[in-house]
């Protein structure tokens, strides 16, 4: 592909990436809130009878970057000097966007813009000359509605037509002094044109967005913001409980299990141990073999959980509602030295850690990276672990998640005072309340859960396989002959809880799963959950930890400091819930 | 006075009296049952202070009268938490009276009536009793409502 890119390029937040899957039929992921896309993704547009490559760049505020996305969008815009500009503006506010364009303009490249979500503009009563704005810019200029996919041709017609154009023309056209390069003028500049093609009416402010402004107001936000979580943790609940207890459990147990036990040959010989595992056992979470509780774990507890939570964290972000939570939860983020948008990693690592763990990059500094990162890996347990947990201890995993949750922000604000570095503010604008997109919440789950089958369940399998391996050739006993001064003396947990702990290295779903299988009192079983939980995090996290801290030039630092942080966490908070048990009386 | 007024008063007292009943039954452990109504239960701890949030929403928005679109906004808000959390326990409801075991698969038509019969926690009335708080939103539900009907590209 020799033909010069076409770059999707806008503050972040305007539709870059609809417009992306309109223009390119593609399927990445879009979302209601800033920071979406934190790497490009590439694909092809047949513009005039060519092919040409068309990028979405990750959205930047300016030409000058303050995080690892927006140097991303900089190094794309500078390493394709021939490239064709779609410069996409929020309709509703183009006076945000219009600076943006103005410095990729005075840079020489061609542009076209989009003047995207111009049905919302209308209904806010901004009413833009597009024209106007166009013969102001010397750029052709296209109203569109990426997610409709209104205006979506018309700007595929128009590429060829692009332009470049000077600051001094665009400040003759609307008679202002040439800014130069003092970005004070270029402002007044973006002023004079605004004043020349937009007016502003009056609008009464919508239920939603009264609504939109009481959700991030404490003494409301606060309250809804538990009913939101109750609703995302009562929903995952419902369905996976549906589907794994209504038919899984009854399938897995019942005929697959017995059909195994009685149907594969050799039993009493390593390939039956490892494959089927304990052929007198009744249900597929004691078996312990690849194709029984191996399959039963990945497929029948986990897959439905995952879908579930995936669907309300899709209707989380496409709503809106995740960058209020963001506002909300800013004062208390402040105090371990994050913003309020770190939320967002957060509440994905709730699904899966790896996208929460990428979701860092749009971090502005390597502390804050550094802290995310660590405190994501060794503190959220994600959906897979929390669908074994829901499934076995129901009545004490919602408090084993604030136990995890407060331990994230102890350690948060421990690591915010060892680390040294900067952990500056965060301005971002707060995206209006939409109704999700059926269109793009399918396509999320598409793509999320086919990720889960191809990344978790071979790990799952695997896990099994190793953990059998390890039995058969004694490597289980010893270490829980050597390590019993610290299971029993520390944590107050049975030896019995290795072989878990070893497959917690693979899949922490799988390790909780395993535990459910030794007698343990009910303080025993807990406290086990939560050393496993935070005692290493699973392989995929641990190889994108390696690979983000490789990005940011400093592997060793980044999980040297992460597993030191792991082992302070699993000793301190892990024994302080044993000591809590022993003060209780329950332990 | 409006008729709103007096009916969100009561459906907010009602609210708040069944959130702080079950996160104290939550954190004993029993179940108080008040007619078709059982507060109590493992979760309740955590949905008992989001029906006092609710209620609480309704009583400030009435306080004032209803008489702004803050005070509507206000009311539709707890109405929305109650639908969340009052839905969730509609759908667990539903799910859990669909499964008939392992042989059977699905569940015979008496056995699934027996599984959506009464007791119902406290939110799934409060959840009919706020669908009043619509009419705040009409015009906004009709928007969506063209939107997602009339929706089309080029």
């Amino acid at each position: 592909m020799n033909d010069p890119p076409v770059l999707l390029m806008g503050h972040p937040n305007v539709g870059k990436s609809a417009l992306f899957n309109r223009l390119a039929g593609a399927d990445i992921t879009e979302s209601n809130y800033p920071g979406t896309t934190v790497d490009y993704t590439e694909s092809e547009i047949g513009v005039a009878g060519e092919h040409r490559p068309v990028i979405d760049v990750p959205g930047t505020f300016s030409l000058d970057p303050t995080d690892n996305a927006e140097s991303v969008a900089v190094e794309f815009l500078e390493s394709n000097p021939e490239a064709t500009i779609v410069g996409v503006l929020d309709a509703t506010r183009i006076e945000r966007g219009l600076n943006l364009a103005l410095e990729i303009l005075d840079r020489g490249y061609e542009m076209v813009l989009a003047l995207n979500m111009f049905d919302e503009a209308r209904a806010r009563n901004v009413d833009i000359d597009v024209d106007g704005l166009g013969s102001i810019l010397g750029v052709p200029v296209v109203p569109t509605v990426a997610t409709e996919g209104t205006g979506v041709k018309r700007l595929t017609e128009t590429i060829p037509e692009a332009t470049g154009t000077s600051l001094t023309a665009v400040s003759d056209a609307v008679g202002v002094e040439d800014p130069g390069e003092d970005p004070g003028a270029k402002w007044e500049l973006v002023d004079a044109i605004v004043e020349k093609t937009v007016e502003f009416g009056e609008t009464e402010p919508s239920l939603p967005e009264i609504i939109g402004r009481l959700t991030v107001k404490p003494w409301t936000g606060l309250p809804f913001a538990a009913a939101a979580l109750y609703g995302m943790w009562a929903f995952f609940s419902a369905v996976a409980g549906f589907f794994t207890d209504g038919y899984f459990v009854p399938f897995f147990d019942g005929h697959w299990l017995p059909w195994l036990q009685s149907a594969f040959p050799g039993e009493g010989g390593w390939l039956y141990f490892i494959l089927v595992g304990d052929p007198q056992a009744t249900n597929s979470f004691e078996a312990f073999g690849m194709l029984t509780s191996g399959l039963f774990v990945a497929v029948g507890v986990v897959l439905p959980a995952i879908f579930a939570l995936y669907l309300v964290l899709a209707i989380l972000e496409d709503s809106g509602y995740m960058a209020r939570l963001a506002v909300l939860v800013d004062t208390l983020f402040h105090r371990i030295g994050l913003h309020g948008f770190a939320i967002v990693p957060m509440v994905l690592s709730f699904g899966c850690n790896v996208p929460g763990v990428a979701a860092t990059r749009s971090f502005e500094t390597e502390k804050q990276r550094f802290i995310m990162m660590t405190l994501l890996s060794v503190f959220i347990p994600c959906g897979a672990q929390l669908a074994v947990m829901l499934s076995l201890i129901p009545q004490y995993t919602g408090f084993i998640v604030l136990y995890l949750i407060v331990g994230f922000f102890v350690f948060g604000a421990i690591l915010d005072r060892l680390v040294p570095g900067s952990s500056p503010e965060l301005i971002v604008d707060v995206p209006p309340l939409r109704e999700p997109r059926i269109g793009n919440l399918s396509t999320k789950l598409g793509l999320r859960t086919r990720e889960f089958f191809k990344s978790a369940v071979p790990f799952v399998l695997l896990g099994v396989g190793i953990v059998n391996v390890l039995y058969l050739g004694g490597t289980i006993d010893w270490l829980a002959v050597n390590l019993q001064p610290i299971l029993t003396g520390w944590f107050g947990v049975p030896t019995d809880t290795i072989p878990a702990l070893i497959a917690g290295f693979l899949r922490k779903d799988l390790a909780v799963a395993q535990l459910s299988s030794i007698a343990m009192t009910p303080f025993q079983t807990v406290m086990s959950v939560i050393m496993v939980s935070i005692y290493f995090p699973c392989l995929a996290t641990f190889a994108m930890l390696i690979n983000e801290g490789r990005k940011s030039g400093s592997p060793v630092r980044m999980l040297g400091g992460a597993l030191l942080t792991l082992v302070a966490a699993l000793f301190l908070w892990g024994g302080l819930f044993h000591l809590g048990g022993i003060l209780a009386g329950v332990a | 006075m409006r008729w709103d007024t007096p009916y969100f008063a009561m459906v907010g007292a009602l609210l708040v009296a069944a959130g702080a009943i079950g996160t104290l039954a939550g954190l004993t452990g029993d179940t108080i049952h008040v007619g078709p109504v059982a507060i109590g239960g493992t979760f309740a701890i955590w949905w008992g202070p989001v029906l006092v949030g609710a209620g609480a929403f309704m009583l400030r928005a009435v306080s004032g009268r209803l008489t702004t679109r803050e005070d509507e906004a206000l009311v539709f808000m707890g109405s929305l938490m109650l639908w969340i959390v009052g839905g969730a326990d509609v759908l667990s409801i539903l799910l859990g009276a669909i499964p008939g075991g392992a042989e059977v698969w699905l569940a015979s038509p008496a056995a699934f009536l027996a599984g959506v019969a009464p007791p119902y926690p406290p939110a799934v009335l409060g959840a009919f009793l706020a669908l009043p708080a619509f009419r705040y939103a009409e015009n906004d539900v009709l928007t969506i409502l063209r939107r997602l009907l009339g929706r089309s590209g080029e």
